[in-house]
């Protein structure tokens, strides 16, 4: 299945991640799940994707995928102009390094690190070194999710909302080519997902970020510039 | 970044960390103060020999027969102890002794009695004698011993006594087979004031031994005790090696415990971007910084011990007549030694440095969402 989700012409809309007829096999023989099947999407920027579908349809496999957690079973990534190696190398760490902001269900905080140094030990990592404008790049994180009071909280002093927010921040703070979030509002209250929901929009249509994500919350859904619905590991694309 | 994050790991689970660092001091100390035992064994029973032997040289009839008393030199020290081997006879048993007989009115300067325990008296009445307490023991149930000279060419003395005291040495070839009486008491059973088998004395060396005599220093006699000790040592060196063992299985697991909980962590460095390399570094840092201030603090602490041991020794006997039944003489002494103590410091960091490392090669062969199981 091929699917370009470019609405303008190649050239003068860079692509940021286009996938080559990636799929995912977990296990062989007669307990092969096909969690994903062959799929080549390609995903301009600032675009603002959100994949729906029932549970077990493959959301989480292709997101993992796009966010180079896992080896696809079958296929390729580029990544702007970089081919993703698809065996275990270094290569692939400093590409999600630089490209990718994961944001989880679970949030996954370091409980016992700071606010503050929860993102910069994301900065530190993609950038392998202290930056000198470190606290100017966190606190505009912070401020984009909201949060600027509380920079020096530990994560259990914050609310679950407070934390994604955090989480978020966490992610665009070194300026990813693609945001990628799963499920992130299915461990919160209305409210709160509300919030977070608001949130995404307003880091797309303000900062232009790219944005993969996968919900089953129809404000997410209906907010996003594209829809997917996943079925049984095939995708199908609302243009 | 790296202390950023052992920082947070010590924040994160001060329990897991302490227990880890608390079998590392147990590991190190193991290995200094059960190597320290080991290799003081030999120590303890020349030390213990010496320290309560009865004199520096020993000059001993060939054949153990009692000869008249050679003329020896003025450089000699007479310690006025006359040592005699004889058999206690107890109806069927016959229990070989040494007859240890010394000038009254210089007993305390002839022994170093300060190190010794005594209950009841020293002899006073003409039939009085003391025993060791070892010997003592084996006659609980006789009253009145009777001691016997045995000689083919002197024929047979033997006497009745009275034992009036218990004398604890802690020099086992004494507490198991010394007679304490005074010297006229042992004339009179000799029956002669010349003939002698063993006489003991302080000072230099004889120049030459008097013909039907041989010269030993009491360290010779100590070291050929030390064949009996041969199989002691050998069991304690097995104990020693299982015990050893066994704490090492514990640091390593204990180790391996501590690693694998921290798999989430692990997957959320990974889905940031950090390789591998960084988190072997990272963990490897950990490890060393952990490992190093136990493993220093044991060997400082079990070092300490060790070497106020090996100047002092312990006196295991009053704590095991504190405890009743069983009654060991031994004044312990242990070997201190910096080499091995350094030797135990390195070894003890690198095995456990070894599970992280395994840790780190497993974690790091898999994908990221791998690690994370099944909560992402
Ligand atoms: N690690 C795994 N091992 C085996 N099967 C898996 C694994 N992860 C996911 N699956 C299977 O792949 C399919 C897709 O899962 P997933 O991508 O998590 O779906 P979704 O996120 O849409 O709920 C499911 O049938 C799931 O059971
Ligand atoms: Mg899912």
């Amino acid at each position: 299945m091929i699917i370009n989700l470019c609405t303008y012409s190649l050239k003068s809309s860079p692509m940021s991640i286009v996938t080559q007829n990636i799929s995912k096999t977990y296990g062989s023989g007669s307990l092969a799940v096909h969690a994903l099947r062959p799929l080549s999407l390609t995903i301009p920027n600032n675009i603002f994707l959100c994949l729906a579908g029932p549970s077990g349809s493959g959301k989480s496999t292709l997101l993992q995928l796009l966010g180079l957690l896992d080896l696809p079973s079958t296929g390729s990534i580029r990544i702007n102009d970089t081919m993703v190696p698809n065996t275990d190398s270094p290569i692939r760490d400093q590409l999600r390094a630089q490209h990718i902001g994961f944001i989880f269900q679970r949030f996954h905080l370091m409980e016992r690190l700071r606010v503050y140094e929860n993102i910069a030990l994301s900065l530190r990592i993609t950038h392998n070194k202290t930056l000198h404008n470190e606290t100017e790049l966190i606190q505009e994180a912070l401020e984009a999710v909201q949060l600027s009071d509380k920079i020096n909280r530990y994560p259990k002093e914050l609310s679950g909302g407070e934390q994604q927010r955090v989480a978020i921040a966490r992610a665009i703070c070194k300026k990813p080519t693609l945001l990628i979030a799963d499920e992130p509002t299915a461990n919160l209250d209305s409210q709160t997902s509300l919030h977070i929901i608001k949130l995404l929009h307003k880091l797309h249509q303000k900062q232009k970020m790219t944005i993969v994500c996968a919900s089953h919350d129809p404000l997410l859904i209906q907010g996003a510039t594209h829809q997917g619905t996943l079925l049984d590991g095939s995708l199908e694309v609302d243009l | 970044m790296i202390l950023l994050l052992a920082r947070n790991n010590i924040k994160q689970n001060p329990f897991r960390n302490t227990l880890t660092g608390l079998v590392l001091l147990l590991c190190v100390s193991l290995a200094i103060l059960g190597h320290g035992l080991v290799m003081g064994i030999d120590t303890s029973i020349l030390r213990g020999y010496t320290k309560s032997a009865t004199g520096d040289f020993i000059l001993e009839t060939k054949d153990s027969k009692p000869l008249a008393l050679p003329t020896l030199s003025q450089s000699f020290q007479w310690t006025d102890r006359l040592v005699v081997k004889a058999t206690i006879i107890e109806d069927d048993i016959q229990i070989p002794v040494v007859l240890v007989g010394y000038n009254t009115k210089r007993r305390e300067k002839i022994f170093s009695t300060q190190d010794w325990l005594t209950s009841g008296s020293w002899p006073q009445q003409e039939h009085d004698i003391a025993t060791g307490y070892q010997l003592h023991s084996m006659l609980s149930n006789q009253e009145k011993p009777t001691i016997a000279i045995e000689d083919p060419a002197l024929g047979l003395y033997a006497q009745s006594y009275t034992i009036s005291g218990v004398v604890r040495t802690n020099n086992p070839a004494l507490d198991s087979r010394s007679i304490w009486l005074p010297n006229e008491t042992l004339s009179k059973l000799l029956n002669t004031q010349t003939l002698r088998n063993q006489i003991l004395f302080k000072g230099e060396p004889p120049t030459s031994t008097p013909n039907g005599w041989l010269l030993s220093s009491a360290y010779d006699k100590a070291e050929s005790m030390l064949s009996i000790n041969k199989v002691r040592k050998r069991v304690l060196t097995s104990l020693y090696i299982i015990i050893l063992a066994m704490a090492i299985i514990g640091l390593i697991s204990t180790t391996l415990v501590n690693m694998d909980e921290r798999n989430k962590e692990l997957a959320l460095l990974r889905s940031l971007g950090m390789n591998k390399h960084s988190i072997t570094t990272m963990i490897i840092t950990e490890q060393l910084i952990l490992s190093t201030l136990f493993v220093v603090m044991g060997a400082f602490l079990s070092g300490g011990i060790n070497y106020y041991l090996s100047e002092n020794g312990i006196d295991l006997s009053s704590q095991s007549q504190a405890l009743g039944s069983i009654s060991v003489s031994l004044l312990l002494y242990t070997h201190f030694s910096i080499k091995w103590i350094l030797l135990s410091i390195m070894g003890t960091i690198f095995l456990s440095i070894l599970p992280p490392l395994f840790f780190v090669w497993r974690s790091s062969s898999i994908q990221p969402i791998e690690l994370f199981g099944k909560q992402i």
